[in-house]
């Protein structure tokens, strides 16, 4: 399965998705100042950081491929993806392995923090101003205490980075 | 049937497949051969083994259709009856028949029955001897039950039984016989007659002079009793009378009741024959004659005869639509040698193991060349199992060829020309899935020799050829590939039809003056076709095209040798295995990258003098008076490269397509076999990059798509044109 | 130990069959795929307790096996079964005539292939 998704497919994850926000446990993790969730049931496991190896001619996004167990994993980077600037990765930065529809990438992120519950009361859709992330790869804002965590849209966000998208293809020529 | 069984039906359905090819095959070759012995016998045995094992599913319908194939393949063999092409034609159906019926056995789709039957009843009607009456009997056998209990009532039977004198050499024991008479009753009043016994002196120990008389009392019936005797009733002289009691008449009455309700009514002709009203040949006879149903329902005016050709034509279209279905199949059968040896090797893999971790456990320095011949152990253990684990997927290529001779005997028919189809190499082994994969491109290929590629009989012998025209298949082993040449002597590719077309669709400019090389694969550029007509056989301008994709995402290459008027010859070469790949590694700044090796024609370090450089073109290399294109790999990837000055890096002379490139790297690291892991599974195609690997340290490195690379340096003009 | 079973077929689905019953009934199993494997495989004096063979086989069939095995004196006096099919009645009489022991008819069933190897096969 490749190529990008159809917009069926696509309204099928959303409902999909929209079944699995009625709340429950979120890894969380953080990007800068900002606190991010992740449904639970999609991470597969968290692992430090190792050199990958760079995919020629993809979006700066795909910080590259790895070797988990004989499978070759692309790699996002978040904070690129995000339009973020990048920062130097430290001994926090982290890999979170996750799985959606057979296929798994890693995401990078600069530390994780804890393992929320979030109940469906306290998830209000994400307004589209006042954050940097695209709102088309967030689920909603939840609410966590004091804690305010933006739910990615994990389909969304990685069937869009697996996609052959229209900046793909042809190089930029380097010197020559 | 005993569920037990049914674990083996998959393993059936692709032994039937393999029978099937077998007939069909054979059928062909017989048609050539007609008086060919060997070859009905091996067409028989393929028939009857897919009868016997059909059966043993209870396959019904299969056993019996196919039995009724092996009837007059019986006669056949035996000479009783002449091999004639309405036979051979007649066969040829009848094994279409047996794969639509073996297919929709597997799939559960609904069979076309009249066809079944018509065929049937062909057969039949063939073969003098009709086989009805044995398939009944084999139905019969089979509801037969083994023991009938009786329930209350024992019965006393005498025994008298004289086994015959060679009991012994036959690996029968009259012990046995008494034991299991034992098993059913209780045995009595034993005794033994030794008056056949000679004197001491000429007595043969392996001879059987012995005669009992016993006693048995039990609730089975007499079946049972005499199902002890199975093996040896017809040369013994045997009696099992019952010992007279009152309840007698009762008993046997009520045993008759028992076993009627249980046969199945006869069938008419059965009752005739056992009531000999008719004999066996007459009732073969008559059922020969029997109409089968299209036929009646012509005669009483219920369909046409056009209505009923229709519902044959529409039957035909499923079968073929169930044929194109089969390659479901994704289990492989393994000779259990190879398996065995597998095992062997696991073991010694284990063994190795657990002497390096205990080696491990407590390492010291001066243990270091003890480490070193374990690691080579190691090694030669890993690579025996991937050789051996490889070997297991590998099958003769004769699978995928097994079809030509069918398809070039209709296409023979179709075009009016006379051909003759010559197979070699088919025992050359390759892997399952590209075998899989092949098939279509080459009956594309076959086609178009027949085509585009032979001439008709008239223009061959005024042309002074043969008035047969061949086509050769052939299939081998080099290096680390396979070969696959199809071959025609026909007449041979046409440089000037191939290049006015070229000029006409624009791919080539009206003024330059392309070589045979650059002409050639021409033809296989989409809607590239010279067939003056369009024929019903090949010539719609697709296919060439699809043939290179095919070939070409198996890894492999097509190229064309042709002269004109003496023949074209295609060959295919295709890696071994899709799982494995011979690579050279090569390094670019920090990158590693590999190189199929089937694509490198040299490697060379360029001197100053041979690069030349086309002002607002790109650079070329000068090889031995040839230019090559130079596309410097870190541009066409965007990386950081060692060397920017071709004089300093590495150029691999490449070649794809016929074309050649000369790609410039930094080092040549080496050259080993690769695994290839999918980019599309976790990821998606990458252009330029035809899959990935694990490097020896653990990384992950790139597998170079040489047309990819020519493809983006030529968009972005990074490469001479 | 188990008795040891020669199973001689071409087809390796009957093979199969015939070898996953005798195994499941504790026999250990040698397998061959025609005649001449078969005598192959017992030429170096293996002894087999039984020995079920298919009939029809290319190479070498079932009745010329049958002969060669009773000529080896290891197995003059072996049971020896017979695969046939109805249709093949005929060639019970060959069967025995080569020495076979006995048969057993396709189809057949697990139950009816132990019940008939019991019947041959010396406790």
């Amino acid at each position: 399965m490749s190529g990008v998704p159809t917009e069926k497919e696509f309204k099928d994850l959303r409902r999909h998705v929209a079944s699995h926000m009625d709340g429950g446990q979120f890894l969380t993790f953080s990007l800068g100042e900002e606190l991010y969730g992740v449904d639970i049931l999609r991470v597969q496991e968290i692992k430090g950081y190792t050199a990958v190896t760079k995919i020629p001619n993809t979006p700066p996004y795909i910080k590259g491929v790895l070797n988990l167990r004989g499978t070759i994993v692309p790699i996002v980077e978040l904070r690129t993806k995000f339009g973020m600037p990048t920062i130097d990765y430290t001994a926090f930065t982290v890999i979170i392995v996750v799985v959606v529809q057979d296929k798994v990438m890693g995401l990078v992120v600069d530390a994780v923090s804890d393992v929320l519950d979030i109940e469906k009361k306290d998830i209000q859709s994400a307004p589209d101003f006042g954050n940097k992330v695209d709102v088309a790869f967030l689920n909603g804002i939840g609410k966590s205490g004091d804690k305010l965590v933006s739910l990615l849209d994990i389909d969304r966000l990685l069937l869009d980075s697996a996609a052959k998208d229209s900046s793909k293809d042809l190089p930029v020529a380097a010197a020559a | 049937m005993n569920n037990d069984f049914a674990q083996f039906q998959e393993a059936f359905f692709e032994e039937a497949a393999e029978h099937l090819a077998v007939v069909e095959e054979g059928l062909l070759e017989l048609e050539q051969h007609p008086g060919d012995v060997d070859l009905l016998n091996k067409i028989f045995r393929s028939a009857h083994s897919i009868k016997g094992t059909a059966g043993m599913f209870g396959f019904n319908a299969v056993a019996q259709f196919t039995h009724k194939m092996e009837t007059l393949l019986d006669l056949l063999r035996n000479g009783q009856k002449a091999v004639s092409p309405s036979i051979a034609d007649l066969l040829l159906k009848a094994t279409d028949c047996l794969k639509t019926l073996i297919q929709s056995t597997k799939s559960g789709a609904a069979v076309d029955d009249e066809t079944v039957q018509r065929l049937a009843g062909e057969l039949a009607s063939v073969s003098t001897s009709d086989s009805q009456m044995s398939a009944a009997n084999v139905h019969r056998k089979v509801a037969q039950p083994v023991s009938a209990e009786n329930g209350n009532g024992d019965q006393t039977y005498v025994i008298r039984w004289t086994p015959p004198e060679w009991l012994f050499r036959r690996g029968l024991d009259p012990l046995q016989t008494f034991k299991e008479l034992k098993s059913i009753g209780v045995l009595t009043g034993i005794t033994l007659d030794m008056s056949r016994l000679p004197g001491l002196e000429c007595i043969d120990p392996e001879t059987c002079y012995l005669s009992w008389t016993m006693r048995l009392t039990t609730g089975k019936d007499l079946k049972v009793i005499e199902s002890t005797f199975e093996f040896v009733r017809e040369d013994s002289i045997l009696s099992i009378e019952p010992v007279k009691t009152a309840s007698k008449e009762e008993y046997a009455q009520r045993n008759a009741e028992a076993s009627s309700e249980k046969e199945t009514p006869k069938q008419l002709g059965q009752i005739l024959v056992e009531g000999g009203l008719v004999s066996p040949g007459e009732l073969d006879r008559a059922l020969g004659q029997q109409k089968r149903v299209g036929e009646i329902l012509i005669e009483q005016k219920v369909v046409t005869q056009q209505q009923v050709e229709q519902a044959l034509q529409k039957q035909r279209q499923q079968e073929s639509g169930a044929q194109t279905k089969k390659a479901d199949a994704t289990s492989i059968r393994v000779d259990t040698a190879k398996i065995d040896k597998l095992i062997n090797l696991v073991g010694e893999l284990v063994i190795t193991q657990s002497m390096l971790s205990d080696l491990g456990s407590r390492f010291e320095m001066r243990q270091l060349p003890v480490l070193l011949e374990r690691m080579v152990e190691l090694e030669r253990n890993t690579r025996e199992i991937q050789e051996r684990v490889m070997s297991i997927r590998m099958l003769p290529i004769g699978t995928a060829f097994s079809r030509f001779p069918r398809l070039v005997r209709d296409l023979s028919a179709k075009t009016g020309k006379k051909i003759q189809l010559i197979l070699s190499g088919e025992e050359t082994e390759l892997d399952k899935t590209v075998i899989e994969s092949i098939g279509d491109p080459l009956t594309h290929l076959v086609r178009n020799s027949a085509d585009h590629g032979l001439e008709p009989p008239e223009e061959r012998l005024d042309n002074n050829k043969q008035e047969v025209g061949t086509i050769r298949l052939n299939a081998f082993h080099e290096g680390g590939n396979i070969c696959i040449t199809v071959e025609d002597d026909g007449r041979g590719l046409d440089r000037d039809k191939i290049l006015a077309k070229a000029h006409k669709q624009g791919l080539i400019g009206e003024n330059d003056k392309p070589t045979d090389d650059q002409i050639w694969p021409l033809i296989f550029k989409p809607g590239f076709s010279t067939a003056e007509k369009i024929t019903d056989v090949s010539g719609r301008g697709v296919g060439m095209d699809v043939v290179k994709r095919n070939i070409e995402s198996l890894g492999g290459t097509v190229s064309i040798k042709t002269t004109k008027g003496k023949g074209t010859t295609f060959i295919l070469k295709l890696p071994l295995t899709l799982a494995i790949i011979d690579g050279m590694t090569v390094r670019v700044g920090k990158e590693t990258y590999i190189v199929p090796l089937l694509s490198i024609l040299e490697s060379i370090q360029p001197k100053a003098e041979s690069i030349k450089t086309v002002v607002g073109k790109g650079e070329l290399i000068n090889v031995r008076n040839t230019y090559i294109p130079i596309v410097r790999l870190y541009e066409v990837f965007a990386s950081e490269p060692q060397y920017t000055d071709p004089k300093e890096a590495i150029l691999l002379i490449l070649e794809t397509e016929g074309e050649r490139v000369a790609v410039m790297v930094d080092e040549i690291l080496g050259q080993q076999q690769v695994v290839i892991k999918s980019m599309e599974q976790n990821f998606h195609k990458v252009e330029g990059i035809a899959g990935a690997t694990i490097l020896g340290d653990g990384r992950v490195g790139f597998i170079v798509d040489v047309r990819g690379v020519l493809e983006i340096a030529r968009h972005s003009s990074l490469v001479a044109t | 130990m188990g008795k040891i079973a020669l199973i001689v077929d071409d087809s390796p689905t009957m093979r199969q069959m015939v070898a996953f019953t005798l195994t499941n009934a504790g026999f250990t199993v040698v397998e061959a795929q025609d005649g001449k494997d078969a005598v192959n495989k017992v030429a170096g004096g293996g002894k087999m307790d039984i020995v079920v063979t298919d009939l029809n086989m290319p190479e070498m069939d079932g009745i010329a096996l049958i002969k060669e095995l009773r000529k080896l004196s290891a197995f003059r006096f072996t049971p020896i079964l017979m695969l046939t099919t109805e249709s093949a009645a005929e060639k019970k009489q060959a069967g025995k005539e080569a020495g076979a022991t006995g048969w057993i008819v396709k189809p057949f069933n697990p139950d009816v292939l132990l019940k008939t190897i019991a019947k041959v096969l010396p406790a």
